[in-house]
This record gives structure tokens, sequence and C-alpha cells, in this order.
């Protein structure tokens, strides 16, 4: 991929006003900017001024290296899978940049990876998890332990 | 029966891949001990060993795995092999298993500020919720009134209903009128009265009403598929095998009790059409209040 001509840079600028420079090939996959390029907006600063520079950097990475057509799926996948692999307050920050900035493959790994944290719990466990407080009435609640009774104990009435 | 038939149809089962998934783990593990219980003695010595490892193996999950139900199912687990294992393996079981329960114990509670997931904007929310199942869907609406309102979004139900009952026009069963045209109701997706919002249809209220038709079926989570030939996990009714024939697999599947799938590994049925009166239907009541639940309240 690697071409001799001076490659396009974009400055991005986070919320606490660090700037990052990246290639345009990896700024493309920001949906919702890159029709700025078609403006020609190439080599200007673009403010994204609610993701934190921390968040930035990891979403920067994940472009990179999906921009990165060398890469085997193999190696995409690995990494992939440890992209994921952090704090919940990390990942939902994650998911809203992957949201706003619109990248659409990020969006999906990052929302399948919170699925299958929901999969197979009950409400209480997955309030628990997140660190829900439940606004329901007694009565919804009541209706919820229904739920919770039906999903997961009418399969082991026979345990 | 010879020996290799029990084995190959035991790892047919795939129950050692089913116990590394957190949300597989409850299912298969209450499977193993059902197994232990009822066929280990009557199995050949080389499955006998194959199950204790598999047995080992679920124990030594458990401190992975994050829900609280896991913890009984794998009691379940131990004490199937309290009753039946010779009593070295059974030592080792044990000692296993009071480990894998410390560890369980002592795993990190992933706890962060009380921000997080309920400030996640309402389309993001749909779309980790299109991620999920059915039955995760239903607690997911129960978990708070944000997510209520996300796991009632129409298009999330068209989705299931596809995924349940293909995408033919034979819903037609429930009504007439919806033979017309789904209009991608983006707009209108937060909102439901009636099966019909002027002429879009409430994609909840017609699933609910195909499930209770049909709901036998799909509370089993385990069947014979005829596409595959042997017993796979369900997923949705059907089979969780990738086919390459979409849709026709949906009338191929017969569902399985657990005490059927001890069965098979004994070798002592072959899936038929007469399988599915062990399990009544004695809790419609249930069924309907859990349908009776998400109801509009934002």
């Amino acid at each position: 991929m690697s071409s001799t001509e001076a490659k396009k840079m974009v400055v991005l600028k986070s919320f606490d006003g660090v700037t990052f420079e990246v290639e345009e090939s990896v700024a493309v996959q920001f949906e919702s900017i890159r029709h700025m390029f078609e403006d020609n907006l190439a080599g200007s600063v673009i403010p994204l001024s609610n993701i934190k520079s921390e968040i930035l950097s990891k979403v920067i990475d994940y472009c990179k290296r999906h921009a990165d057509d060398t890469t085997d799926e193999e190696d995409l996948k690995a990494f992939d899978a440890d992209f994921v692999k952090v704090e919940h307050g990390t990942l939902f920050d994650i998911i809203r940049a992957a949201n706003y900035l619109n990248i659409k493959s990020l969006l999906d790994l990052t929302c399948q990876t919170v699925a299958d944290m929901i999969k197979g719990k009950t409400p209480a466990e997955i309030r628990e998890l997140f660190n829900i407080s439940d606004e329901f009435t007694p009565e919804e609640e009541e209706e919820a332990s229904i739920i919770t009774r039906f999903i997961y104990m009418d399969r082991y009435a026979d345990c | 029966m010879g020996d290799s038939n029990s084995i190959e149809r035991y790892q047919n089962l795939n129950l050692k891949e089913a116990l590394s998934k957190s949300h597989q783990y409850q299912l298969a593990c209450r499977e193993l001990g059902l197994i232990l219980r009822n066929a280990y003695s009557k199995i050949p010595k080389a499955l006998q060993s194959l199950i204790f490892q598999d047995t080992l193996f679920a124990f030594r999950l458990l401190p992975e795995m994050q829900t609280q139900a896991v913890a009984s199912a794998a009691n379940f687990l131990l004490q199937s092999a309290e009753a039946v294992l010779p009593k070295q393996k059974r030592g080792l079981a044990v000692t296993e298993y009071k480990h894998a329960v410390v560890a369980y114990k002592r795993r990190p509670k992933w706890q962060q500020d009380g921000e997080g997931l309920t400030s996640l904007p309402q389309d993001v929310l749909v779309h980790i919720f299109s991620f999920l199942n059915f039955q995760s869907l239903v607690s997911a609406a129960a978990v708070c009134r944000l997510w209520n309102a996300a796991a009632n979004d129409n298009h999330l139900w068209q989705l299931l209903h596809v995924i349940f009952f293909g995408n033919s026009e034979n819903f037609s069963i429930h009504n007439a009128r919806s033979s017309r045209a789904i209009i991608k109701n983006k707009e209108n997706k937060h909102t439901e009265e009636d099966v019909f919002i002027g002429n879009n249809i409430d994609w909840r209220e017609t699933f609910k009403r195909a499930y209770k038709a049909a709901s036998k079926k799909f509370k089993s989570y385990r069947g014979y598929c005829r596409n595959c030939c042997s017993v796979v996990w369900l997923s949705s009714g059907k089979c969780s095998n990738e086919h390459s024939v979409m849709g026709s697999s949906e009338h191929r599947v017969e569902p399985l009790s657990t005490e059927q799938i001890v069965e098979y590994v004994l070798g002592e049925s072959v899936p038929s059409d007469s399988s599915s009166d062990s399990d009544s239907d004695s809790n419609d009541g249930s069924i309907s209040k859990l349908w009776a639940y998400p109801r509009q309240i934002c």
C-alpha cells in the first residue's frame, strides 16, 4: 500500500484538545466526516468535540488496522477480539464514538460484544452487570420476575 | 450399540463447545448432569472417561461465567457426579469443583460509574438489541424503562418474526389486512397500540400471536435436525447450524427434551414425530402474563 507520493493527511482534534494526524485512508472510514473530503478539507483540522483523546486514539488504531489490507483475516479477527476486551465504560465510549463517526464495522463489533454480555442473563443480572438502577414499580418488578422464571426456570422443571 | 457409536453420538451433542459459551453453559451443565445421572452406568468405559473429562472441564470454566444461575447448574452437575462416579474420580471432581467455586466467587465484578449503557442513545440500544435472541430481548425489556422502550422497537420484532417464521407471506393467518405492504416505518417505530398502527403492522403483537401458537416448538433448546441428521442446539426454534438451503430447514427440526437427549446417547431412541408430548403446556398462564408485560410506559 505504500506509495512514494506524499499521502494526504488529515488532522483530528479530540474533545480535550489532543490532535491526531492520520492518513486519509483511515479517516475516510469515518462515514460522518467523509463528505468533508469531497469538499477537499484534507489538510485542515477536524474537531471532534465529543470524543476524548483516549477513545479517539483507540478508534484510530482500529481504523488503521482495518485500512491496512495486508493484514490477513485471522489476524484481524484476533485484533478485534482483543480490541473489545476493555472496561465497560471504555466500551460504551467507543460505541458512542463509533455511532457519532458512523463507522459501521466498529459499531457492529462493539454492539455485538455488549449483546453477548446480555445474552442468557436475567433482568436482575443485567442490571447488576451494567450497574443500572431499576425504575420499575413493585408491580412491574413482579412481572419482570415472572419473565425471568418463564425464560430460565421452565426449562429445568425436569431436573 | 458399539463403543464408537455412542461416543460419536455423544460428541455430536457438542457439549464442550456449548460449555465455553456463557449463555449456553447453564444448559450444557444440566444436560451433562442428566447424562451422568441416567446413562453413566450403562455406557462403555471410553465414553465414561470422556464424560468425566468434560465434567472437570465444566468446573474449570465456571469462574469465567458471569451469571449467578451458573452456580446452581454447576452444583447440579456436582451432585450428579457424586451420585454416579467411582470413588477416585468423584474425589477429583469434588476438588475441581471446590477450586472453581472459590475462583467463581472471587471473580472480578465489572462495576462502573452508573453512566454506561443507560446513557447510550436509543438507536444504539436498538442496534445492540438487534444482536439478541428472543429470550434475551424479553429479558432486556424488563431491565429499565429506557431499555423497555428500545426493546419494543417495531423493527426488532419484525426481524424476529422473519427469523422465526420466515419471510413468507404465510403470516396472513393473523389477519387478512396483513397482506398490506410493510412500510419501513423508522419514524413510527416507537408507537404501538394494536396490531396495526395506521397501515403499519405492530410486529411485536404479530410475533406474540404466532409464537403463542407454536410455543412448544420454540421452548425446546435441543432438537433433531433432518438436514444435519444430528442433534443440534436450537436457536429461535431452528437448527443453529448454517444451512445452504435457507428457509427449508424450519419444518425439518424435531424438538427434543433433555430426557430424550439421554436416551439418544444411550442409543435407545431415534428422534421421531411422536416426541413432543412429554412436556405439557401447563404454563400457558405465565406465557400470557409474559406478553401482558411490556406495555407502553414511556
